[in-house]
């Protein structure tokens, strides 16, 4: 399990979305995030293989 | 006439000139206008639109050149379906006064049916807030207690059809939102396999989950609206073209020799549910077996790796639709969904993708436990339905749902009522089918409406408000 981010870190990543939020929503919304990191982790892990094939591929030309 | 008839029901009766679709229409106003303010299902009641309807309708019928089945029946859309020259509103400020040119694809092909549209409906804002007590329009209640909540997103759908309000309705489904209202309400909805229906003209959360689906009192009645909804769209990516079957021919078939398989460990150990949701469950398993289902144990993947795929491939996709509001007008939105909303700028590219690879994963994993079985049962929602009040911010990190994986696969999946708990609300039973599989589920789904007494109780606000049969 991850260590909970940093007030700085999070306030760091909340800039980078460009959404404008007051201290309170920034304390809430840091709150959703360190809940939300067990479910990134989930996704993470197991890692899988460098050359696994990704969800979706592209394929050219028109629909049929 | 019931007092509450269902489509099924009220189509007969039409056809056989002894119920007019004016009447019938008529009479649902009536009892939107007696109950509605009391579960506040509908954002906007559209009379004169419904009497237009209706009369057209009954000119129809009376000339012998009715459209079919659904021709003259009263029915609403969840607020996210775009209705030309009516409001749109997704139940947000952000979409307050907005009035789409064009009718949702799936508008349309209802409309094409003959249905009479009486208005449009309460939904979590976006389909994803609820329930919020800081939009324009109040949110939704559950008709069983207006205390509690009715669940969503599809919430006005849910409430609406079990208070009697409508026959049959409109809903959309990209973590649970058919299912989880069908459920604490009591009503029957499906969500069908993606791609079934065009989600074309339907305000999207995440496109790769996105469906659209029917919602009624019965799985009879969703058959008689998938029938109308589903069908090919080119404007709708994820659009299938295939024929569409006869979902109401075999639906009085029965089980016998379906292979039913159930997941206990997903509503045992994994995710408890309350007694009354064990004991309907276990009630269900007796009765189809009874009935000539086959059942089976069967182990599918943990509910929590659906719930966290989902969950990233949900937020990420609906943080791309959102980020120009969220960056100009957060403070428009609700508290809820902004900031479940705002989430999904913490989701990174490489996350993104490998919860599609999860994803993908997790498909052949369930199609491969499903290959000895042609259906899946367990529960919809794990308890009754909690407070209005008592829905947390955070819920989606809670224990994990049981609707999330057919979102996730995109597996047809209906939730119906299988009895009472708690305060008389309802609890439910989910089926889940394999792709394109509709008619197998309408019909396991309908053997147990008709084996079982549920469909004969209706909450009781609606009882002593105007009756139908007594018009």
């Amino acid at each position: 399990m991850a260590s909970p981010m940093s007030d700085a870190d999070f306030a760091a990543m909340m800039r980078r979305t460009g959404i404008p939020v007051t201290p309170a929503q920034s304390a809430s919304l840091h709150e959703g995030y360190e809940l939300m990191v067990a479910l990134l982790e989930d996704i993470r892990t197991p890692p899988r293989a460098r050359a696994a094939e990704p969800g979706h591929i592209f394929i050219a030309g028109p629909r049929t | 006439m019931s007092s509450f008839p269902t489509i099924a029901e009220a189509a007969k009766l039409i056809a056989a000139k002894s119920v007019s679709p004016v009447e019938l229409t008529k009479q649902c106003l009536a009892r939107i206008e007696a109950v509605d303010p009391s579960i506040n299902a509908f954002i906007l009641v559209t009379p004169e639109r419904a009497m237009a309807d209706a009369k057209a309708a009954e000119a129809r019928v009376m000339a012998g050149a009715s459209k079919g089945v659904l021709d003259g029946i009263p029915i609403a859309h969840k607020d996210i379906y775009n209705t030309a020259g009516i409001t749109t509103t997704a139940h947000s400020k952000l979409l307050e006064g907005f009035v789409p040119t064009e009718d949702a694809v799936a508008v349309q092909t209802l409309a094409a049916a003959g249905t009479v549209m009486l208005g449009k409906l309460s939904t979590h804002e976006f389909a994803m807030g609820g329930p919020s007590f800081d939009l324009p329009w109040p949110p939704a209640r559950n008709p069983w207690n207006p205390e509690h909540q009715p669940g969503g997103s599809s919430s006005g759908t849910g409430a609406g059809i079990a208070a009697g309000l409508f026959l049959g309705g409109t809903g959309s489904d990209t973590g649970g939102s058919i299912r989880s209202p069908a459920a604490l309400n009591g009503v029957a909805g499906i969500k069908p396999t993606y791609g079934l229906i065009p989600r074309t003209g339907i305000q999207p959360l995440s496109q790769s989950l996105d469906h659209a689906g029917p919602m009624a009192w019965t799985a009879e009645d969703c058959a008689l609206l998938l029938q109308a909804m589903a069908g090919h769209d080119p404007n709708d990516p994820a659009s299938v073209d295939i024929a569409i079957p006869d979902y109401s021919a075999g639906i009085a078939g029965g089980v016998k020799g379906v292979r039913i398989g159930v997941p206990h460990e997903w509503h045992g150990s994994e995710a408890p549910v309350s007694p009354a949701t064990a004991k309907g469950i276990a009630d269900a398993i007796e009765l189809y077996r009874k009935l000539g289902a086959e059942i089976v144990d069967i182990t599918l993947p943990k509910l929590r790796a659906y719930q966290a795929a989902t969950f990233v491939i949900l937020t990420a996709e609906a943080y791309a639709v959102h980020e120009p509001w969220l960056q100009t007008r957060f403070n428009d939105y609700g508290e809820l969904l902004r900031e479940r909303l705002a989430l999904g700028g913490f989701v990174s590219g490489p996350d993104y993708v490998q919860a599609l690879r999860r994803r993908r994963e997790l498909c052949a994993e369930t199609a491969e436990a499903m290959l000895g079985v042609d259906m899946v049962l367990t529960a919809s929602q794990p308890t009754e339905a909690a407070k209005i009040t008592g829905v947390p911010k955070w819920r989606l990190f809670g224990p994990p749902g049981f609707t999330n994986p057919a979102n996730l696969t995109g597996y047809p999946a209906m939730s119906i009522c299988s009895g009472y708990g708690e305060g008389g609300l309802p609890v439910s039973i989910q089926l889940i089918g394999k792709p394109f599989q509709e008619a197998m589920v309408l019909r396991a789904a309908h053997s147990y409406e008709v084996a079982t007494p549920w469909r004969q109780s209706r909450p009781a606000i609606s009882l002593g408000a105007t009756s139908i049969a007594a018009q």
